[in-house]
């Protein structure tokens, strides 16, 4: 589903040291440069919905630790659309398994919604992710023999929520990424594409704050890549965060704020 | 539970081989625990037989090994005339092919208090009574299932060892079921003829006259069996010792049973307990093997809010299920084969609520102690490491 971990490249000294990352592209400000209207153009909140205060990751391997990810310091604003590139391992899975709360820092302290999640358990962590974060996997990660409805449904799995529910508000994030009409059809029977939407859909079913995709067209073509594409637009219109790793630069026209991770740093 | 049982259900169809094995290994484990379960429930059954058909209050006495501890009409009568308010009977058991008998029966020469001793009642007619003691009658009594069988009524004369008997009544006779020697003798077959002792002494041969095989006595009550089992100790032994003859009380029985039953839960429980661990490792191994195969589907579980223990438990259940529908389907299948084959049977059984029960109790206990482990491992996959893993 995610790039490996192993041989991963250290993330700059500089841009540890600095302890913030900078916004690409420049020229915008930050801003969006689609052309649609988004909030993000609206001042940002004070309060960030993410915040990664000094944080390093490491993993063991049989030389030693390798560090992934040293001293980084990000904020992630309420509605904001950041795109994280950059080649393989150089740290991007691992940054959003810490965006997504999967994944705990070896050193520094990530804070959601103001609250900090570094020495929550597991099960508090588990809480928070099943309310507020969706998912979005390169694989889609469906369960192949049952139907994109239930796909969806399953988001509702962990939580309370009574079945005809769970089944309504599936529908509606189904309709969302416009896959309605094929709402019944067993998802080892839709397209890549139509695999891809469905997924989409199951992570914004609960309307979560935060949605975090990992390489999300990477098994894509152009055409459907384009409307996966179309369905984080839209879904990010609604106000949601959305933060996504891809190997495909074409993409960063439709992300507010652009972050790359590359052999010796990060911009 | 609905959610539960559907993620079940889903992960278990899509490996059907693997389930099945997992099905068939547990199945056959609690196959042999039913057998085992079936069989001391029969032991336990006959021991409880035994006693209900002997009588609490009945103990017998049997000829000893040695030459002069054989036990003969005289003894009975000794019995008889010195145990007050005890009841004493002897027998001595023949075998008979009567004409129209459809095969040999069981003649049974004794006396008129036999059936007092057993606790039996003629269902027709009347059992032999003193004076066809005394006058060496030739009357017969059969036993019911022998009448219903060859269709003899009281009032038919029948033809035993050539001489003619009068059928004076159908007694029905508890504790027919042939264990053994001893218990043939103690407890008549269902093919029994009774006649008077007296009737017989030209069968018994020029070496044994007055022998006869047992002596029955009953105690007055069950509190007086001590006593009185005590007083024919001394009567028959005469200061002999050791006694030179066994005695069968109820006890003796009961005790003989018991042993027959350690060693059958011994052997066959040792059977059944191998069967259960081989059949518990066999889980293990796959569902360690379910974990492996569905580390991604762990992953997107814990990505969408699933703490480890819902993980854990997801496998807990999954094994549990499974080992409760194999110990179903074993337990299901062996009382049937039980019940088709049960007279084949070289001890008897017992097929009840317990050898339903048990077998699935030990089934659901099997599946969540051998699917801890696994489930364990599950829980303990990192979800990055889960979701890296596809």
């Amino acid at each position: 589903m995610t790039t490996p971990q192993t041989g991963k490249h250290r993330l700059s000294e500089r841009s540890c040291r600095s302890g913030r990352v900078e916004n690409l592209p420049a020229e915008n400000g930050g801003a969006k440069v689609c052309g649609h209207s988004h909030p993000t153009e609206l001042k940002p909140p004070a309060e960030p919905l993410l915040r990664l205060d000094g944080v390093t990751k490491r993993f063991a391997s049989p030389s030693g630790p390798v560090e992934v990810l040293r001293d980084l310091s990000l904020d992630l604003n309420p509605a904001e659309f950041l795109m994280i590139t950059g080649p393989s391992g150089a740290g991007k899975s691992t940054l959003l398994n810490l965006v997504a709360l999967l994944d705990r820092p070896s050193e520094g302290r990530i804070v959601f919604e103001g609250r900090d999640v570094s020495s929550l358990t597991e099960d508090s962590l588990a809480e928070i992710r099943k309310r507020r974060i969706g998912m979005v996997f390169q694989r889609f990660c469906l369960l192949p023999h049952r139907s994109l409805l239930d796909n969806v449904v399953f988001r509702f799995r962990y939580t309370s929520h009574p079945a005809a529910e769970a089944r309504a508000l599936a529908g509606l994030a189904l309709e969302e990424v416009g896959l309605a009409a094929i709402a019944n059809r067993p998802a080892r029977l839709a397209s890549a594409g139509e695999m891809q939407r469905a997924a989409i859909a199951r992570a914004i079913a609960l309307k979560p704050a935060l949605l975090v995709a990992d390489e999300p067209t990477g098994n894509l073509d152009r055409d459907n890549a384009a409307t996966v594409m179309d369905c984080f637009e839209r879904i990010h219109s609604h106000g949601i965060a959305i933060v996504m790793a891809t190997h495909n630069e074409q993409l960063l026209p439709r992300a507010t704020r652009h972050l790359r991770c590359r052999e010796g740093g990060v911009t | 539970m609905n959610k539960t049982l559907r993620d079940i259900w889903d992960g278990l169809r899509f490996q059907p081989a693997r389930t099945a094995l997992a099905l068939l290994a547990v199945a056959i484990g609690m196959a042999a625990l039913t057998v085992l379960l079936a069989a001391l429930g029969g032991l336990r059954e006959r021991s409880r037989e035994v006693i209900e058909a002997m009588g609490t209050q009945v103990f017998a006495i049997l000829p000893g090994a040695a030459r002069d501890a054989e036990l003969t009409l005289d003894q009975g009568a000794l019995l008889a005339a010195n145990l007050r308010e005890a009841t004493v009977t002897t027998l001595r058991r023949f075998t008979v092919t009567p004409p129209g008998a459809a095969g040999p029966l069981t003649l049974v020469a004794t006396d008129g208090h036999l059936a007092a001793v057993r606790g039996w009642r003629p269902v027709r007619g009347r059992f032999l009574d003193a004076r066809d003691a005394a006058d060496g009658a030739r009357v017969a009594v059969i036993s019911a299932p022998l009448s219903l069988t060859v269709g003899w009524e009281p009032g038919r004369d029948i033809t035993l060892r050539e001489v003619p008997f009068t059928i004076v009544g159908v007694v029905e006779t508890a504790g027919g079921a042939d264990m053994g020697s001893t218990e043939e003798l103690l407890f008549s077959g269902e093919r029994t003829v009774f006649v008077p002792n007296s009737a017989t002494v030209s069968w018994a041969g020029r070496d044994s006259p007055g022998r006869v095989e047992a002596i029955l006595v009953r105690a007055p009550r069950l509190a007086d069996l001590p006593r009185t089992l005590a007083a024919a100790r001394r009567l028959l032994a005469q200061g002999r010792e050791p006694d030179p003859y066994p005695w069968v009380t109820p006890d003796v029985l009961v005790q003989g049973l018991r042993r027959l039953e350690a060693v059958i839960a011994a052997t066959a429980g040792a059977v059944a307990f191998l069967c259960i661990l081989l059949g518990g490792t066999t889980l293990m191994s796959l569902m360690i093997a379910n974990v492996r195969d569905r580390i991604p589907e762990i992953g997107l579980r814990r990505a969408l809010g699933a703490r480890p223990k819902d993980i854990a438990l997801l496998f807990v259940t999954e094994s549990c299920l499974v080992t409760g529908v194999a110990a179903l389907a074993g337990t299901l299948v062996t009382h049937a084969l039980l019940a088709a084959l049960g007279s084949r049977f070289p001890s008897p059984i017992h097929l009840g609520a317990a050898t339903a029960a048990i077998p699935l109790l030990v089934a659901l206990i099997l599946g969540g102690l051998f699917s801890f482990w696994p489930a364990r491992l599950a829980a303990r996959i990192a979800p990055a490491e889960a979701l890296r893993s596809e």
